[in-house]
Formats: C-alpha cells, structure tokens, sequence
C-alpha cells in the first residue's frame, strides 16, 4: 500500500530546474531507493517532502491525504520522519536525550525513557547513551538521527545517505536494520551513493538525473538500464553495471 | 543613551524661571523709575515678613560678616565639633556628561576656601565633603552623604534630584541647595535655596512685560522642547503660567532629544505664524533652531532663552542667527561684575580653585546657597543643630546673595518676583531691560492650579 | 490642502532619507559579505566626524583635504582594521556573539571618542556651503542638503554599477549566496570582506560627518551622533539587508515618515505626539521586519554546541545554599553603596538568568530583558502599594504584600507572550533586531510616560520590597541575602528545567528548528512558552531590582539604561548564558565594575568612565575567543587543571563534512577543476538546498 506518493513535482531555483515532474512512490514494509549522481535533486526532493521547500508544482501525498500545503511538523504529526545529509543532530544534547526529544513529541502515550532506551540498543548505541553527540564520530551520529527518527514512531522514514561514514561491517548491520524496520511495516524512502546497499535492501529503485526520473523498478531492472549507465558512467555498460 | 543630559538643560530652565528676587523698595523704586511697586512689602501670596526697609537692610549686613572669627563650641549635632563643621555638597560630576556641573562644585569650594580664610562661621571652619550625583545617582550621592558625617547638604547642584530628596529628609539632612530641578526637591521639607523653585507656583515677570510689550506676538507664543521628564514637567508649568499672564500658545511640542533635524518643527512654527520662540533643552538645540530660523529668512520679534543659554557657546554656534535673541537672567550678569563686590568676591576664589575654571550662572547661584547656609549657621552661634538650622534658614526672607542675583524669599520657598533681560548684540550679551538691576512686582509670582508634585516630606 | 507645506516636508524628507541612506548601504555592504551584523556602525561614523573635526578644524586644513584624508585613508583603514582583527574572526560564531562583539565594539569607540575628545570644550564643526541656499518651489534648500541628496544618488548608481557590472561588485553579491563557490571560481572571499568593510566605514564617516556639520547639524555629541545612524538600521531592513535599491526606498520611507509625523499635527492625542512620534524609525523597523517573508527553518551550522554538564538537583541545590550563604558572609561585610551595588549585582543576576533558558538553551536572542524586568518593577510598585500612588490609578493590596512579585511575574510573562507572537515567526538577527525595535518603542511609549515611573510625581517610581511576615527585609542587609535566596531558587529552577523535557526541547530548537520541526515540535508553541517564561523571570527580577533603591526610574528599563537592556545581554553572554552561574558573575560585572572604577578615578584624581567603556569594549571583543563566555572558559581551564587532562581545542568544534577542507582553500583561476573537485561541488550544491535555508539573514 502507497503510504507516501509524491505526484509531478517541480522545484526551481532561480534559473535552475531542481525537480521537473518527479513522481515517487514509497510502499509501507518496504524500502525504496532512490538514487542519482550528485546535484540530481534527491535531497531537494526530500526537502519537498517534508516541508522544508516548497513546490512550484505537484502533490505530496502521505498516508492517502494530501499534504502539499501542510507545515513541517504537521506532516511529522501524520506519521513522516526523516535524517539529514548534513548532520542536524542536537549537538548539546546526549544521544538518549536526542531519542527523549522525539519521544517526548509523541502523543502515543508511550513513557518516552522506555522508547529511548528500546531505541538505543535497536540502533547500538547503548555505548554512548550519555555522550553529547556533538563529540560522537560522524556515522554514528547519523545513527543517532535514525534512532530520533524511529522514535517519532513513523509511517514513513525518510534516509538521506545514512551509511556515509560506516564501514563495511557497519553499513551490512544497517542494512539488515533497514530490512526489519521494512519487516515492522515501515515505508522507508533511502537515498544513497551506496549503490550495494541499495541494490541489496531496496525493492524499489528510483534513478534521479538532472531532477528528472529516468528510470525506476527492480535492482535487476535498473542494474541492465541503458539509461542509468548513461546517467552515471557517460555511456553504457556490458555486465555487471556496478554503477560509481 | 543618556537622553536624560538634557535634563540638566531643563534644569537651568527651571531655575532661570523659577528665579528672580525682590528688591528692597529702594531699589525696586529706583528701578522702575519711581512709579513701580512701592507697595512691594505688601506679599504676594507668602508673607515675607519684610515690614520695612530696615529689615532687608539688617538681613544685607548680616551676610556681609557672615564668615569670621569666633568662640562657638560643642560638638552640638552630627558633623559638629568645637572647631569644625562638616558640610557635604552634591554635583553631576562624573557619568553621562561628565563636568556638567563642575562650576557649582568649584563654587562651593571656593567659598568654603573664603569662609575658612577669614576663621570660618563663629570660629568654627567648614570642612566640604564632595560627592557625585553622576545625572543618574542622585539617591546614591544622598545615601553617602547620610552615611558621611555631615552636617548639612550645601550647594547642590544635580540635574536630575528627586531621587535623593526623600532619602535626604529621612536622615534629616538640611539642604541648601544652588538650585532644584524637580518637584520632589523643589517643594522638599527640609530644603531652602536662594533662589526658590517650588513645584506649585511660577515666576511670570518676563512673560508680563513681554505681554504689555509685544501684546499680538504673545498671542503667537511657541515652545519646543526635550522629550524628557524634567522638561515636560517644566514646560507644563510654563505654558499654563504664562497663559494665565496672557500668552497664547500656537505650538507647544516636544522633541526628540537626539533629533537629526529640526526642519519640521520649524516649518509648523512657519505655519502657525509663531511670533514668540523658546526652547527648553540644551543650548546646541537652542541654536540649531536659531540657524535654521535665519535659513528660513524667519524673523521672529521674540526669540528668547534662559540661564543655560547664556553663554558664549550660544553666539560660537549661531553666530549672526543668535543676534536679537533675549536671555531672561536672575544672577547679576558678568558683564556687569564691577557693580558687585560679592561676584567679583567670587571670581577672585574661583581662580584660588582652579585657575583656567569659567565661571557660570549656576556657580554664583550655589555660592549663593553657600552664603545663605553661612548666614543662617551664623544665627545660631554654639548651639548649632540641624533642626535649628532649618528654623534659620526659614526666617531669611529677604535673600541676593549679598548682591550677587536678584532679591527672593527663600525662607517661605516663594520664587523671585524679578527678572531682567539680556540681548545678544553684536555678538555679545548686553542689556535689554530693565536698565540697570531687576524689574520686580509681587505680581511676577503666580500660584499654578492644578497637581505639578508634591515635595519630599518627613513620615 | 498646503502643498507648499507638503513639498518642504518631502524636500526635507528626501535630504534625511539621504544620510540614512549612505549610513544604511554602509551597513547593508558589510552585512552581506560577512554575514555579521556590525552594531557599531554608527559609533563608526561618529569616530570619523571627531575625527574630521580633528584634521578640519582642529589642525586647520583645506575641506577637500579633510575630507580626502578621512574618508579616503582613515574610515577605510578602520574598517578593514576592524575586519581583519574582529570580524574574520567571528565568522563562524554564534548570533549572540557575533551581536555582543560589535555591541562591546560600540561602546569602546565611544569611550575611545570621549578619551581622545574630551567632553569639556564644545567643538563646532562647520557645514558646507554655510549659508548658501536656493528656492525650489517655495522651499528653501541649503547647498549642504543639496550635496547631500546628489551623494546619496550618485551611491545609488554607483553601488548598483559596482553590484551588476564589476567583477568586485559580483562577487560581492555571490558571497551573499556562496562564500565557498566564490572561492571556488577564484574569487577570494577574504579580500572582498576587508574591503567592503572599508567602503561600510567610508560610508558610516560620510554619514556621521554629513550629521555633525553646520550650524544646523546634531554636532559633535558623541552619543546622538551614534544614536542616529542606529535609526538607519531600519532602511537597511527594507532591503532585507541585501537589495541596495531597497535599502534606498526603506530610506525614503523613514526620512518622510519621520519628517511628515513631526511636520503634521496628525492629532491631537498627547500620547502620539511625545510618546510615539520620537520612535517612529523603530515603530517602521519593527513593521518592516514583520513584514518579511517568514524565513525558512534553520539548520545546525554555524551552531556550537553546548557540552556543559548540567547538575543535578542535589549538586543544583547544594550550590544554591552555598551562594545564600556567601550571600550572608557579603552582607555583613559589605556597607552602604557598595551594599547595594553588590545586591543590585544579584538582581540583575536574576534578570540575567532569565536569558538562561531563552538565548542560552533555546538560542533566542532577546534585546529587551529590561523591558520585562521595568514591567515587573511596575507591577510591583502598583501591587504591592498602599493605593495611593499616581498615575494608571493602582490596585494596591498593601505595601510589599508578595503577592506583587507574582504579579510582575504574570505581567512582564503576558508582555513577553504579546512581543513573541509577531516575532514568533522571525530567527536570528531578525529576532534580535525586532526585540531591540521593541525595547526602544516600550521606552517611550510606556515608561517615559511620566505616569509609570516619571519624575514630577514622588510615588511613580517607588518600589517596595516584600513584606514577609515573618522576616523583616528592611536593613539592605537582610535584602541581600534575600536576593541570594530568590536567585539561587530561580538557578535551581533553570536547572531542572534543563534536565526535564522542556530544556531538552528548547536545546533541540537551538540547535535545529529544522530538526524539530521534522520531529514534530512546533516551534511556534515552544518560542511562545519560553519567551512567557523568560519574560517572567526578568519581570520577577526587575521587582526585586526596585526593591533595592526602593525607587526606579524610566531610563534604567531603555535599551542603553543605564543598565539598559544592550548591558544586561553583553555582560550575560560574557558571563556565560548556558550556565547559571555566568549570570551570577554578569551582574556583579555589570554592577561592580562602575563602582570599581569610580573607586580608581577618585584615588586617581581623573574621570576614568570612557577607559572603562574602552575596557567593557575589549572584554566583549576578548568573547569571541570562547563562546561559552567567561565562566565557561576558566571551568574549563579548572576542569583540565585538576583532573590532569588536557584542554581539548576541538570541544568547540561541528562536524566537518569533508567538502570543508577544500572549501577553505582559495583555487586559483587558470587550475582546472579536477573531478573529484568537482564531485564535490555537487555535493555543495546539493548541501546549499538544505542550507539554503539557513542563509543571510534568516539565520
């Protein structure tokens, strides 16, 4: 079921097309990628969704209401969470204090400490529950904007590069955290330059070039796309197509 | 950020209104070319207790020896010993706009230097204790000089006052101050000044003979003044006295103090077809005006200014605008200090304090209040107390400073009925009216209706 | 209808709008290439008119060499001075600092004026053209407002050649958008930030000088001078400190404005014409700032964070009773004025902890705590009175009943509730601009009434201490102690507020609005609360204050005091606004250091205020080296010092995202961009989508 549609959307900056008629569309349990070169547009498009940038055109739909107008914290309220590509943890405050401020959000009746404490060790924090996380390596701190993120108890997720900064063991542990936050019934939209990753989690892929779509479906389908290999490498591939 | 400096200008306003003097009825008569108020021992609205010539007389020689040898002893009040007599003075000296009132504090100075030369008062010398007022902490000074060991307050001299006047009552501090600039220290219980400035009433001598003289102008009259308290309560007073003596006000309106341009007040006063001109602020807005008048080709019969404005500063800033301008004075101008023995007296031990100091209005008038404080100290002989001081002070009701400003009533805290005018001419300040002296008339005080405060009184 | 009178008020209108305009585009130039906000730009301006006087009149020479030499050499030296040893430094500091920086900066040069001009000669400075005037349509205009009018076109045209046309001019503009894609294409940054600060203090001098000149000119007062430029602040925020022609029509608009409420009788209304007139420039600043767009959400850069350990509630109350205790020990020592210059220290402390949770937690800038603490100081003297006190009549339920500290507090919380709902949807510099708007029309439309606090009236300003049955709190003794007592009460409040939710929301909102938003929180419901809440305390604070002299007056509660509002934010930020002590140490700063100095003068025989002002300028400058502030600085030093640890640099450092390193760098033009810089420049561009929203202004 399409928790959140993102219909015909269109961004400019100045002169500059950011987002020309993107149309998305995130399935609840599981999880769809989204990916492009640089400058594609995946964050602006993240930006739209939620909030913080307004469309010139088109309609973000979430949980079957159209939200288009609605302010940030109001789409939040409605179920939508999301991490940043440029940290924006709560630096003064301790990691299970960046889960309490989320938690202590939620009218779901819920003891916010109980959620927090569950979230940590979810997420593998627990080692530095009380460190600020303004002095926490940057990939965990983008852990750490993923526990928040969770423990606004959301429909939808959306993660901005959240394995920049792991290495390989940590960025397949993500991986199969991603899988059971799918499993649990999460619609997770996932932007990344990982390309394994995505290949390995996603369901779904959606390929941003220029601000346009140009492709989108299975990994298999994408991996044999002609018009992804252009996008990425300048021209077609032959086998394996493993992208950047 | 210091708005409030130009409450000292409103000061000097006050006081240049609130002052004058009454003359004895030889000089009154003299003055006014025989005509004139014979009568002046009749009171106006106070009750001098002036009967006849030979009591004011009595009171001038008494100021004449009111410093000099003598055998007074007792430590009798706080403050008092057998040799000594510890007074404390109060001026801005520090702070916002520092020096302001430094020619007061000097003049205390140099008269406690006289004083103490020629043995002091009944033998006893002054010792000054100095405190700063700094034009914000006027309480803060009071509180210091409660706390000081003194005996009295003499020659205060603070732009903004009330604050310390209720805390100078409660440690029964006598104050003489050279002038007052508030409600709450002008109608204050335990204060009496040369030159009285009570909330209640309003010297009017200057507004009536510009009122017989130029009778259309004053029904033109227009004020500009400093967005602050002092000088709104000030123009208050002086627009609803001069009403009562005739004037008309076509535009009354107060300025911004730091005002980048006066152009729109001028054009309003253009447009109402002001004739008569004042300004209650400081003397560099007084003149900016004046300039822009000129610019304007605007010639106004009555510009006129007060004790604040008359100084050099004045004709250095408007030059050839300043000319016509009328200064309304109550001190006797330095123009004029052969005539008088006790300003030359002055001048003299202002150069023993500093030699480079200027001397200014404000200063005769707290050497003034140093006199008068001498005087009524001198009454009580031995047994100096501070309750006894006060009775003193109230029976001087005949006061000039031994010759140094016009005559008041500082005993029944009645402004002075006399008021005399200077001119700019030729870029310097030269006499208007009257020709010689002051022009007096019990007329010249008028009682104010309405509530313009209350002085500081004991619990 | 008098056209005549209405073409000279706009001729008149147009010849203010012209200085204000060369003062603003000043501002506005700075603004945009270093991103700070230069609060001293109007002492900048009245340093160079003295300074004028000083070549001009002083020693003598030719105009045309006076001015070459002053605006041509030493404003422009002053500026790029003032850059290169202060600005670059603050270029990634936080708004407050950045905002305590150049307020220090404007009270060391006027302490500098008063130290090299000593107030006790007046100085004439002579106009242009004196004397010369010309009939335009019944109006007469001087040759010096003329010139002045032709100058502010000719900056016109010229800033607009210099921003469309010139490769300078350019990149001046693009620093606005990117810094770091200026560097990027060979421009360099750096250089075109010392430069415009020398054309802003060029321009300020011109200003000042075109003020203080000629017989009808404000003339050489250190303070007016200043203050007037501060009044062009406004038409910079027409422009929203970028568009010149704006900053030009936000002129245009204040000088008429100004002129036209002055020049009409709009009414007849005492009220608006001594109480509102005079703040017309703010009233539009105030307007002008409500009516820009709101700004889009901000994100974390440019915020430090704060990694202060916050105590717990037995340590919180443990302290607590050490400072009542200290409190005793001071109170038996100390006598008379230093008595109460230490507990008015305390008092203001209060006030100051009152930023705690707003700018130190929540990171709101607010630039009229003394507004609230003068609300709380009229409660109080209303409340807790006798009945018989003037002006807006009074509820007195008894002298000091204690109640009335309750109700300065539900008062000063209720105006804090009314200035946060239109600033509610402005951040940063906006906010801050907009409380200093506020704190300036509070001053003269309500205290300055003379029925709140004036003089001419005795009981107007009284204000009684509490009256608790049990202990009496007449001896100043016993008062300080008291307000020991009230202070570490309200710390120990501050503190757990900070360890429960709403310190962790408002940290959160300091730290990304953005953020919080996407989790839920709006933050238009938590700015309201924390402003109430702020605005209550300093409203409690201000009552106590009163209680101290007994007695207030209207300018304590202004923006410049003193204490004013501008003192109480500098020294807390100094102090430490995270923490509970830094005000602590803010108010016996801000009380003790007169005293201090009074005590040298007078053993020293000279008036030491303006070395002081000097010194105050150079410990908010000092700031900029440690953000937590003063107190935050030496614990950290104790800290490292007894536990044997060395001080890590790097506590104060966000986190770098790798473009940085490249980013710093200037590339020279000819080198060609290789890919992986180029990877990286998306990945810029990319970022600026997301910062986008914390750019110029709204930040």
């Amino acid at each position: 079921m399409a928790v959140l549609e993102v219909d015909d959307v269109s961004v400019t900056f100045g002169g500059l097309a950011a987002l020309i008629g993107v149309d998305v569309v995130a399935e609840a349990g599981a999880v769809t990628g989204l990916i492009g070169p640089n400058g594609a547009g995946k964050t602006t498009l993240f930006n739209v969704i939620c909030g913080l940038q307004r469309a010139k055109r088109g309609h973000v739909v979430l949980d079957g209401r159209d939200v288009t107008g609605a302010r940030t914290f109001n789409r939040a309220r409605r179920g939508l969470a999301r991490t940043f590509q440029r940290l924006e943890v709560f630096g003064s405050l301790t990691t299970r204090e960046n889960l309490l401020v989320a938690a202590e959000m939620q009218r779901n009746g819920r003891d916010p400490h109980a959620v927090a404490q569950e979230i940590l060790s979810e997420v593998g924090l627990t080692e530095y529950a009380d460190v600020h996380v303004d002095s926490i390596p940057t990939g965990l701190a983008r852990l750490v904007e993923l526990g928040r993120a969770l423990a606004t108890d959301p429909k939808v997720l959306l993660l901005d590069e959240p394995s920049s900064g792991l290495d390989e063991a940590e960025t397949d542990a993500f991986g199969e955290l991603l899988l059971r936050l799918a499993e649990r019934g999460l619609a997770v939209l996932l932007v990344e330059h990982d390309v394994e990753l995505v290949m390995r989690v996603c369901s779904q892929i959606y390929v941003l070039d220029f601000g346009e779509i140009i492709a989108s479906g299975s990994p298999d389908e994408i991996r044999r796309s002609a018009a992804v290999q252009t996008a990425y490498l300048g021209s077609p591939l032959s086998a394996n197509g493993s992208g950047r | 950020m210091r708005f409030r400096i130009l409450a000292v200008v409103a000061v000097i306003a006050m006081v240049a209104a609130g002052c004058g003097s009454r003359l004895s009825d030889k000089e009154a008569a003299q003055v006014n070319g025989g005509g004139g108020p014979a009568a002046t021992t009749a009171t106006s609205g106070g009750g001098t207790a002036t009967t006849a010539a030979g009591e004011t007389t009595t009171a001038a020689a008494a100021t004449k020896g009111a410093c000099g040898p003598g055998s007074a002893t007792g430590a009798t009040a706080p403050g008092v010993t057998n040799t000594s007599i510890t007074i404390g003075t109060i001026q801005d000296i520090t702070g916002a706009r520092p020096g302001l009132m430094l020619g007061p504090q000097q003049a205390v100075q140099a008269f406690v230097d006289y004083c103490n030369s020629v043995g002091g008062v009944n033998g006893r010398k002054l010792v000054l204790q100095k405190y700063d007022s700094a034009l914000f902490d006027d309480q803060k000074a009071a509180t210091q000089a409660c706390s000081g060991g003194n005996f009295a307050v003499v020659g205060q001299a603070s732009a903004i006052d009330n604050t310390g006047a209720q805390t100078l009552v409660d440690c029964n501090l006598v104050s003489v101050p050279g002038f007052t600039a508030t409600a709450e220290f002008g109608g204050s219980q335990l204060m009496v000044q040369p030159l009285p400035n009570p909330p209640g009433s309003y010297a009017v001598g200057g507004a009536k003979y510009l009122a017989k003289r130029f009778p259309a102008a004053v029904k033109k009259a227009t004020v500009l003044y400093a967005g602050i308290d002092t000088t709104r309560f000030q123009v208050k007073r002086q627009v609803a006295a001069f009403e009562a003596a005739g004037w008309k006000y076509v535009y009354n309106a107060e300025y911004n103090p730091v005002n980048p341009d006066f152009s729109p007040n001028v054009v309003q006063i253009k447009g109402a077809g002001g004739q008569v001109w004042n300004l209650q602020g400081e003397v560099t807005d007084f003149a900016r005006v004046l300039s822009l008048f000129q610019q304007q080709g605007m010639n106004l019969p009555i510009r006129y200014g007060g004790q604040q404005d008359y100084t050099q500063e004045l004709i250095d800033r408007a030059g050839a605008a300043a000319e016509g301008v009328i200064i309304e004075d109550t001190t006797v101008p330095f123009e004029e200090a052969s005539s008088s023995p006790e300003l030359q007296l002055y001048l003299k031990w202002l150069k023993n304090v500093d030699a480079s100091a200027q001397p200014t209005a404000l200063a005769v008038q707290a050497w003034s209040a140093s006199l008068l404080f001498a005087t009524a100290l001198k009454s009580l002989g031995s047994n100096v107390t501070q309750n006894g001081l006060l009775d003193a002070l109230h029976k001087i009701k005949v006061w000039n400073g031994n010759g140094i400003h016009a005559t008041a009533d500082p005993g029944d805290n009645i402004p002075t009925t006399c008021f005399a005018y200077l001119v700019v001419k030729d870029a310097k300040f030269q006499r208007y009216y009257p020709k010689k002296g002051f022009s007096c008339d019990p007329q010249n005080v008028v009682t104010l209706k309405g509530d313009f405060g209350q002085g500081a009184a004991r619990k | 209808m008098d056209w005549n009178k209405l073409l000279e008020l706009t001729i008149y209108g147009v010849a203010l709008a012209s200085i204000y305009a060369i003062a603003a585009s000043g501002l506005v130039v700075t603004y945009t290439t270093s991103g700070i906000f230069n609060f001293a730009h109007g002492a900048i301006g009245m340093l160079m008119a003295f300074a004028y006087w000083q070549v001009r009149v002083e020693w003598g020479w030719p105009t045309w060499l006076s001015l070459l030499v002053i605006l041509g050499f030493v404003a422009p030296l002053t500026g790029a001075a003032i850059e290169r040893v202060l600005i670059r430094n603050l270029r990634a500091a936080p708004l407050a600092v950045t905002l305590v920086v150049t307020a220090a900066l404007m009270v060391g040069l006027m302490g500098l004026a008063t130290v090299l001009w000593a107030p006790n000669r007046s100085r004439l400075l002579p106009g242009f053209y004196t004397g010369k005037t010309v009939t335009i349509a019944n109006t007469i205009v001087t040759y010096q407002q003329l010139i002045t009018i032709g100058l502010a076109v000719l900056l016109a045209i010229g800033l607009r050649s210099l921003f469309l046309w010139t490769r300078t001019g350019i990149a001046m503009r693009a620093v606005v958008d990117s810094r770091d894609l200026v560097a990027l294409n060979g421009g360099r940054p750096v250089m075109l930030s010392t430069l415009s600060w020398a054309l802003g203090a060029m321009l300020a001098g011109l200003a000042g000088i075109l003020l203080a000149s000629g017989p009808t000119g404000i003339g050489l007062a250190i303070e007016a001078l200043t203050l007037v430029v501060i009044n062009a602040y406004a038409a910079a925020l027409f422009g929203r400190l970028r568009s010149i022609a704006f900053t030009f029509v936000g002129a245009l608009v204040i000088g008429l404005v100004q002129q036209y409420s002055v020049g009409y009788n709009l009414t007849d209304n005492a009220f608006f014409n001594t109480q509102v007139v005079p703040v017309v420039p703010y009233l539009m600043l105030f307007v002008a700032l409500l009516l820009l767009p709101e700004g889009r959400l901000r994100g974390a850069q440019l915020v430090h964070a704060i990694k202060i350990r916050v105590p717990s509630l037995r340590t919180s109350i443990f302290w607590g009773g050490v400072l009542v205790l200290a409190g005793w020990v001071i109170s038996e020592l100390v006598t008379g004025t230093n008595l109460t210059a230490v507990s008015k220290g305390v008092a203001i402390g209060i006030i100051m902890l009152s930023l705690v949770p707003l700018t130190g937690y929540a990171g709101q800038i607010s630039l009229c705590q003394m507004t609230f603490a003068g609300v709380g100081a009229f409660a109080m003297s209303r409340i807790a009175s006798s009945g018989t006190t003037v002006g807006f009549g009074s509820l007195g339920i008894g002298n000091g009943n204690p109640l009335g500290l309750l109700a300065a507090f539900v008062l000063a919380a209720a105006v804090g509730a009314l200035i946060a709902l239109p600033a509610i949807r402005l951040q940063g510099l906006y906010l801050a601009l907009a409380t200093m708007a506020f704190a300036v029309i509070m001053s003269s439309a309500f205290f300055e009434g003379g029925a709140i606090f004036g003089a001419g009236s005795t009981d107007a300003g009284a204000v009684q201490r509490p009256h608790f049955g049990f202990v009496s709190l007449n001896s100043n003794a016993a008062y300080l102690v008291f307000l020991t007592f009230v202070f570490g009460l309200v710390a120990v409040g501050v503190l757990a507020l900070r360890r429960g939710p709403f310190g962790r929301r408002l940290l959160a909102l300091r730290d990304s609005p953005a953020a919080v938003a996407t989790l839920g929180g709006s933050p238009t419901r938590t700015k309201l609360l924390v402003f109430s809440l702020s605005a209550g305390l300093a409203g409690l604070g201000g009552a106590l204050y009163g209680g101290v002299d007994r007695n207030v007056t209207a300018g304590q509660f202004s923006l410049f005091g003193p204490p004013g509002s501008l003192s109480v934010f500098v020294l807390a930020v100094v102090g430490g606004v995270a923490t509970v002590s830094g005000p602590l140490l803010g108010g016996q700063l801000l009380m003790m250091t007169p005293v201090f100095f009074t005590w040298l003068g007078t053993k020293l025989k000279t008036d030491l205020t303006p070395y002081a002002q000097v010194l105050f300028g150079l410990a908010g400058i000092g700031l900029g080296r440690n953000p937590g502030g003063a107190v935050a600085e030496i614990s950290t030093r104790f800290r490292a010092l007894v536990m044997d640890r060395t001080v890590h640099e790097s506590e104060s450092e966000t986190h770098d995202p790798p473009i940085e390193g490249l980013l710093r760098r200037d590339v020279p033009l000819g080198a060609p961009i290789t890919p992986s810089q180029l990877q990286e420049l998306d990945a810029l561009l990319d970022l600026e989508e997301v910062s986008g929203i914390g750019r110029a202004g709204s930040r």
